[in-house]
């Protein structure tokens, strides 16, 4: 009985020993990790989560691929005579399908912004700021959500309309008509505009301002304006809100074009909105890549030198621009062949090269001769370096063992902040969204299609003005058409604008890129058909559904 | 100096004195002749009974009817040694006839196993428990306690991560339990409970027991879901004070080395890529001259060399009736099969016991120091995708060159200067014991309270200097830098209490708490620009910083336990268990989960019809039912937290900060459910004995990270309760003695397992979901893809120009035939990269004082995505070289591999390779040193064996290794044999 007695105390006293910090020894308390609920109600909190709503910017603003292949203005360099021609560039299925991986992240890369403003918009109601803040901070994540979508319905046309946080993930998706998407934009930007600061309402350069919304929404009028569910007057809401721009925001057109590029100006008065990119690398994400994607891949050529970290040489040779580009450009006239592109290729480090001998600091090496003033076998074999005329220009190899494909690259861009990086990244330079010299462009279009091409010539030919060589005797435009305003938007904005949202806006598409050849790899290739207006709905995320959505046509799955 | 030679040199001839000495006096001796019959106890008589002349090495064996004779002095003393039965010592005392009675040898079923607070005789288990012994174990020749581990054990795959010095291995108990995470056991060393297996020297170990069903590892609740391993190091033993010393030398070779193109075929391989219109390579310069002179470097033979691997453990243990103490101290070095890798590891180890009246107190500790020099990421990668036309020197100077092609010379740099100029160096301390207190608070009650403490640090340093590849010869040195440490305790308290009613029922009930608390810490820092080579140091001097980041997290649990065993009269056995464990990582609410366990026991030998039976000399059948939790998640899986965004605002930062996932406030135990049906048997003496276990297992509400739409903002959450599998499976074990005579003796160990894997819910809908590549009934990790079937050929240009493609391409099995892949319709199952079976078999022989053992392990049927396929055997057409594969052409219409340079299609489906392996893990042939010899110079064992490890491996996988198919040449290792010398001397 005594033993019994024993072993119940001590049963008892084991109990006991563990209980004493039962209550709270199960409770997380995480330290480096701050509770999310709590800490988007503070002021600074939620401040933290609107600067989260940009972070997404520079993810959709690096993918490329799908604003300029197959366009009119840009293709891949490579052999002319390749028997097949299976690249995303010639609409091949093997390359342009639903498993793209540059589609895909397009698409995704998307859906993270509109998430995070939908958050940052959702808690914004119950976080400890003030009434102007939220009127603020909510537009500037309105903006970026509607152009998120306005890229969203035009790459891809019907897609999931999604404007709450999500609590619960989601396993179905409904698409939402192109219509609806319009609306939805429509509504946000009109709404959101006018409680934006206006350009110097004192905001951090970078942040979302009127100016931005005004053109968006511009924009996003003048797309509708040539669908079937348009609107009346759609195309003359996007002329006033462009003139509106232009009149009323202090933006002015720089005098000369190169100054709008030049590396330390990118805070200029001609700048409405830029992705921000930074020299701080802990701030820099991957960094840009403007810089070497549209620069030829050029190895081993000696006086070339790819592995010195002073000056980035890393070219990617990803686009290149069409000779019907390069041909756009009249340099009798115009000023922006050679403010945009790079004829020469000029020695970085001394090298002996196997054709012309010793080659030191400063010599060029390779020479893209004009479009319009190719040189003669015989002027070509007077120097001692090579020369690329525009028939040879990203297809022809440089010489027979080499694998590089020289044309003029894209040299506005550059960027000599750069760190070496082998896949061209780690770029420093802002990332222009919108600039004034396309809202006179927005403006010309608009009112042509408004019905009103008179009032569209001047502000084409005030951008023309600006780039001619003499302002005063430069050739004037006298009627304005789709194909003029697409052609000046090409030597303006090369490399910045969505060529393929450009083209398929105006019905451009298969007419300029295909039918006149422009891209001669797409026409020769011969797959385009009109299908390819829309992109495929990515295989990626469709296979984490549950409900089966249907894929754009012309797609296998 | 000086001193010590000669008095070693004066032992020698003293020794060699004394043996002649003893040899001659033995003959010297009158003999008579002696003889008798052997019986067993219950009167039968025994065949083939050794019987042996002590300290002679005359003998002889007794023959089909238990009789004997022999010739031996009347002073001398005979030995009668048979398997299964005690031997016995008997002194001939000038007698001529004698007979002798063995008794029955109980060893096996009176092995002790440790079954989780407390051990038990292996004949009252009711679990599935199997034992490794510590002669297995050292055979191997593995550095490492879990490298000696693998293929002994039925139903313990353990995984070699790759050939990189030092790195780590996986293990996996009954298969994959979860769909997605790791299914690591429970490790318990001494008592310890979450220690680190692989800070043990293996010198040190006892014996390894792995409990494998859940009533067996029930005690441990959900810490022990995946199994529990229990680790049992050498203690201190009650006797006079000894001392051993582990020693032992060895060469590692490179071996099974994949083959690459030599030169010939590298141009060859090249030119037809070339013929085709490859783009994407170029010969110029210096190597277009070496290829035309067939100037060609071996950069595989260039960069590997041999690694040389010593090991040293000294100890000393001993005790009286109330101490006792142990003290081991070993160190082992290896280096690399490339420049610049060295591993050095430092382990000690202190046990001490000691009893004062009722209470026992103890404490034993471990103490691990390893500090490993990684080498070069690069180096080896390199020297496998080096075109065999660069040159390693420069041509003018003859000088090693760190730029080697002519063509992107930048590409790949000399692996020797990679070698020399990257470094990864891992510097890690783990610390962890436990000091326990025991009171008897009267006969069969016992309180005992043990605290298991466990401190570790790693130091990881990351450095590359100038001329390195990722430095390009032109860039100043770089590094990273991280720091971690952590502290854990586990501190339990247990009340035990057994009791023997009326000789027949024996009662044992345990009662328990347990408290565990985890915290670890660390930092990290990446940095650039350093002025000169400071590796991890002077980072202040870093010009620029790249990364930076700090972290900490805390897990605690929280547990009550029981167990009560019940036997009758030795025959019946049963078991239930239960155990209550809260989890901090869960959500609130659902932090605590009840796992109870039964299992019953019937040793059919003990009951009276069976008693008489002589072959069968012991069965148990064993049948249990159990339940088992899991919460393997990341702490704070439950709480939303918010994590750091980059942007800025013209140069200011505007680093925000985001939601870290999408939380699951509802994330509860995963829970598995397994029956387990166990046979035990001993036949022939004890000649025969085995266990065969079979199970099945069924895992619910697994945790798991689960895709998501991407336009959820997220692409996963991290954790949710959904799906189950099913683990059912087959396990067998078999010790044998083959053959038995007096001086030889031929046994084999030989252990098989067969798991069954399979999905039998997804996401709660019953449905499989092919795009995520789960399948209902098919395992958790199967290979789902377009099936390739050999190469297009010529003549079936129509066939191939139906899918795009022309002859020379990977021709791809159009599953309904409708003249298009699609995923949907011609994708397939194509393998699983789980093994269909493994198994494990050791021959050992014995001959007079030598053994020679051999093992061979396999595991078969197992098909995975093979890295260094995809790095080194894919479409470079010449731009780096690679592996020697036979390939299509015109003139060589092979199905092998298609055709470089064309557009081939799916080449992709090749990367897939069976990975099935023979190996040879060991073979060991050892001497022991006769006593008489020894005994003169104070030895009392020496031993001296030679061990090649690894020998050869039988496989059709081309890559490096058939074990590690996974890890390619980046940052890894080639496979290697090592071939090693090594003595045990116990004094």
């Amino acid at each position: 009985m005594k033993r019994l007695k024993t072993i119940r105390v001590f049963c008892g006293a084991l109990m006991l020993l563990s209980m004493t910090s039962c209550s709270d020894f199960l409770t997380e308390s995480p330290k480096g990790s701050m509770n999310a609920d709590e800490f988007y109600k503070t002021k600074d909190g939620f401040e933290y989560l609107v600067k989260a709503v940009y972070d997404p910017l520079r993810w959709v603003s690096k993918n490329h691929d799908a604003h300029f292949y197959g366009t009119d203005l840009f293709t891949v360099p490579g052999f002319s005579d390749q028997t097949f021609l299976t690249h995303f560039n010639d609409y091949h299925k093997n390359a342009l399908n639903a498993s793209n991986s540059a589609i895909f992240l397009l698409f995704t890369d998307s859906y993270s912004l509109i998430q995070r403003a939908n958050t940052c918009i959702n808690r914004a109601s119950s976080a400890d700021i003030t009434e102007a803040i939220f009127k603020q901070r909510t537009s500037e994540a309105r903006f970026l959500r509607a152009y998120a979508y306005f890229t969203l319905v035009e790459e891809f046309g019907k897609v999931p309309l999604l404007t709450e946080e999500v609590k619960v993930p989601s396993f179905t998706a409904e698409l939402a008509p192109e219509k609806d998407i319009y609306t939805f934009m429509v509504s946000e930007l009109e709404a959101i505009y006018p409680l934006l600061p206006a350009k110097d309402g004192g905001q951090e350069w970078g942040r979302v301002n009127r100016a931005a919304a005004k053109t968006l929404l511009s924009k996003v009028y003048l797309t509708r304006a040539y669908k079937t569910f348009a609107e009346t007057g759609d195309a003359q809401k996007s002329f006033d809100l462009a003139k509106d721009i232009i009149d009323n925001e202090k933006y002015t057109l720089l005098p000369d074009f190169a100054d709008v590029f030049k590396a330390t100006n990118e805070v200029n008065n001609e700048v409405i909105f830029s992705v921000q990119w930074s020299t701080n690398v802990e701030l820099n994400w991957t960094g840009n890549n403007d810089y070497s994607v549209f620069l030829p891949y050029l190895q081993n050529i000696p006086g070339l030198t790819s592995k010195t970290n002073g000056v980035a040489q890393r070219m990617t040779g990803t686009y290149a621009p069409t000779r019907f580009a390069y041909r756009l450009f009249d340099r009798s006239w115009d000023t922006r062949y050679d403010k945009t592109f790079r004829s020469a290729y000029i020695a970085n480090e001394k090298g002996t090269s196997p054709q012309f001998g010793a080659v030191n600091v400063g010599d060029t090496v390779i020479y893209c001769t004009y479009p319009d003033q190719p040189w003669s076998a015989a002027k070509k074999a007077t120097k001692k370096y090579f020369v690329v005329n525009i028939d040879e220009y990203y297809e022809k190899k440089l010489y027979d063992l080499y694998t590089n494909f020289p044309y003029p690259g894209i040299d506005k861009f550059k960027d000599t902040k750069a760190l070496y990086d082998d896949n061209g990244n780690l770029g420093t330079r802002d990332h222009f969204v919108y600039r004034l010299g396309e809202v006179y462009l927005i403006a010309a279009e608009a009112a042509l299609k408004a019905g009103k091409p008179d009032v569209g010539l001047p502000y084409i030919n005030e951008i023309r003005k600006r780039a001619a060589i003499n302002k005063t005797t430069y050739p004037v435009l006298t009627t304005l058409t789709i194909d003029n305003i697409l052609d000046e938007r090409g030597r303006e904005l090369l490399g910045e604008e969505s060529r393929f949202m450009e083209l398929k806006r105006t019905g451009k598409l298969k007419e300029r890129a295909i039918t006149n050849g422009a891209n001669e790899r797409a026409a020769r290739a011969g797959y385009y058909n009109d299908n390819y207006l829309y992109r495929p709905l990515p295989y990626d995320w469709m296979r984490y559904l549950r409900n089966t959505v249907e894929q754009n046509a012309g797609y296998d799955y | 100096m000086s001193k010590n030679y000669f008095s070693k040199r004066r032992r020698i001839a003293t020794l060699i004195t004394l043996c002649a000495f003893f040899v001659c006096s033995a003959q010297m001796l009158a003999q008579s002749q002696i003889s008798g019959t052997v019986k067993d106890s219950k009167g039968e008589t025994l065949i083939g009974v050794s019987v042996l002349v002590k300290g002679t090495s005359v003998g002889t064996i007794s023959d089909i009817n238990g009789k004997y004779s022999i010739k031996a002095s009347p002073k001398a003393v005979l030995q009668f040694t048979s398997m299964g039965y005690v031997s016995q010592l008997v002194n001939v005392d000038n007698k001529i006839n004698i007979d002798v009675v063995l008794a029955d040898d109980n060893k096996i079923l009176d092995e002790v196993v440790v079954v989780g607070y407390g051990t038990m005789k292996k004949r009252d288990v009711t679990g599935s428990v199997i034992s490794v012994d510590n002669a297995a174990l050292k055979r191997t020749g593995q550095a490492t306690v879990l490298g000696a581990l693998k293929g002994q054990t039925p139903g313990v795959i353990v995984t070699q991560v790759n050939g990189k010095l030092g790195t780590g291995y996986s293990i996996e108990v009954r298969g994959k339990n979860s769909i997605s995470k790791a299914s690591d056991p429970l490790v318990i060393v001494d008592g310890i409970i979450g220690a680190d297996m692989n800070a043990l020297n293996p010198a040190d170990i006892e014996k390894i027991d792995v409990l494998k069903d859940v009533s067996a590892t029930a005690i441990y609740g959900s810490r022990g879901a995946n199994g529990v391993v229990i680790v049992t190091t050498k203690g201190g033993k009650t006797g006079k004070n000894v001392v051993t010393y582990d020693g032992s030398y060895g060469v590692v070779t490179p071996t099974n080395v994949p083959k690459m193109f030599n030169g010939d075929e590298y141009m060859a391989y090249t030119k037809e890529a070339l013929r085709n219109g490859s783009a994407s390579v170029s010969i110029i310069g210096q190597e277009k001259i070496n290829a035309d002179s067939k100037n060609y470097t071996d950069w595989l033979d260039y960069t590997l060399k041999n690694g040389i691997q010593t090991s040293h453990t000294v100890s000393l243990s001993g005790g009286s009736e109330k101490e006792t103490h142990i003290l081991s101290v070993g160190y082992n070095r290896q280096t690399g099969n490339t420049d610049g890798e060295l591993l050095q590891r430092f382990n000690a180890k202190i046990g001490v016991e000691g009893k004062a009246g009722n209470f026992t107190l103890g404490l034993s500790a471990y103490a691990r120091n390893s500090d490993i020099d990684n080498g070069s990421k690069e180096a080896l990668r390199s020297a496998f995708r080096l075109r065999p036309i660069a040159q390693p020197t420069d041509p003018v100077t003859g000088q090693d060159q760190f730029f080697v092609q002519t063509y992107r010379p930048d590409r790949f740099t000399n692996p020797r200067f990679d070698a020399k100029n990257e470094n990864t160096n891992i510097n890690q301390t783990n610390i962890f014991g436990n000091v326990f207190i025991d009171y008897k608070i009267f006969e069969g009650f016992t309180f005992r309270s043990t605290f298991s403490p466990y401190l570790w640090s790693s130091r990881t340093g990351y450095s590359a200097d100038t001329f390195t590849k990722t430095n390009k010869g032109v860039n100043k040195p770089k590094g990273e830098l991280t720091n971690a440490f952590g502290s854990s305790y586990t501190w339990d308290n247990v009340l035990n209490y057994t009791h023997l009613f009326n000789r027949k029922h024996r009662v044992n009930g345990m009662l328990g708490t347990s408290t565990f608390d985890n915290k670890s810490e660390n930092s990290y820092i990446k940095y650039k620009d350093l002025p000169y080579n400071s590796e991890w140091y002077a980072i202040q001097d870093a010009a620029t910083i790249e990364a930076r980041s700090s972290g900490y997290t805390r897990e605690t649990m929280l547990s009550y336990m029981g167990r009560f065993n019940y036997s009758y009269d030795d025959k019946y056995l049963v078991t239930f268990t239960g155990r209550y464990d809260g989890s901090s990582k869960l959500a609130e609410g659902r932090k605590w989960g009840f796992f109870p366990s039964a299992a019953v026991a019937w040793r059919v030998s003990q009951e009276g019809f069976m008693k008489e039976n002589t072959t069968i000399n012991d069965l148990k059948l064993r049948f249990s039912y159990g339940e088992s939790g899991n919460n393997v998640v990341a702490p704070y899986s439950t709480i939303l937290g918010v994590s750091a965004t980059q942007y800025d605002f013209n140069g200011t930062s505007a680093a925000g900060q985001y939601l870290s996932r999408i939380p699951n406030n509802d994330l509860s135990w995963e829970k598995s459910k397994e029956f387990n049906i166990g046979l035990d048997f001993s036949i022939l003496q004890n000649r025969i004995s085995g266990t065969v276990d079979a199970y099945s297992k069924d895992n619910v509400d697994l945790i798991m990270p689960m895709s998501i739409p991407q336009t959820n903002g997220f692409s996963n959450i991290s954790a949710v309760n959904v799906g189950s599998t099913r683990n059912q499976g087959i396990e067998v074990s078999l010790n044998t003695v083959n053959v038995q005579t007096k001086d030889f003796t031929w046994s084999t160990n030989f252990n098989f397992a067969k798991n069954t894997n399979k999905i039998i819910d997804i996401f709660g809908d019953k449905k499989s979901y092919p795009n995520q590549g789960l399948f209902i009934g098919q395992p958790v990790s199967v290979i789902y893809d377009y099936q390739a079937n050999g190469i297009y050929q010529l003549g079936e240009e129509t066939l191939a120009a139906k899918y795009g493609f022309v002859p020379g391409a990977v021709k791809v099995v159009d599953q309904n035939d409708d003249g298009k892949l699609d995923p949907e319709h011609d994708k397939v199952i194509l393998g699983s990269n789980t093994p269909k079976w493994t198994g494990g078999i050791t021959n050992t022989f014995t001959y007079k004082n030598f053994d020679l053992s051999v093992f061979v392990y396999t595991r078969q049927g197992e098909m995975r995505y093979s890295t260094f396929h995809k790095e080194l055997a894919n479409e470079y057409m010449g731009e780096i070289n690679q592996l020697k594969v036979n390939y299509w052409t015109p003139e060589n219409p092979t199905n092998d591999f298609y055709r470089p340079g064309i557009n081939a299609g799916w080449t992709g489906l090749l990367l897939y390779k069976d990975c099935s392996f023979v190996r040879v893990g060991n073979i060991t042939f050892g001497y022991n040193i006769p006593e008489s010899v020894l005994k003169p110079i104070h030895v009392s064992n020496l031993r001296a064996y030679f061990t090649a490890v690894n020998p050869f491996v039988f496989t059709n996988y081309t890559g490096i290794d058939p074990e590690y198919s996974n890890n390619a040449s980046y940052d890894g290792g080639v496979s290697t044999s090592t071939y090693m010398f090594g003595v045990s001397v116990k004094f």
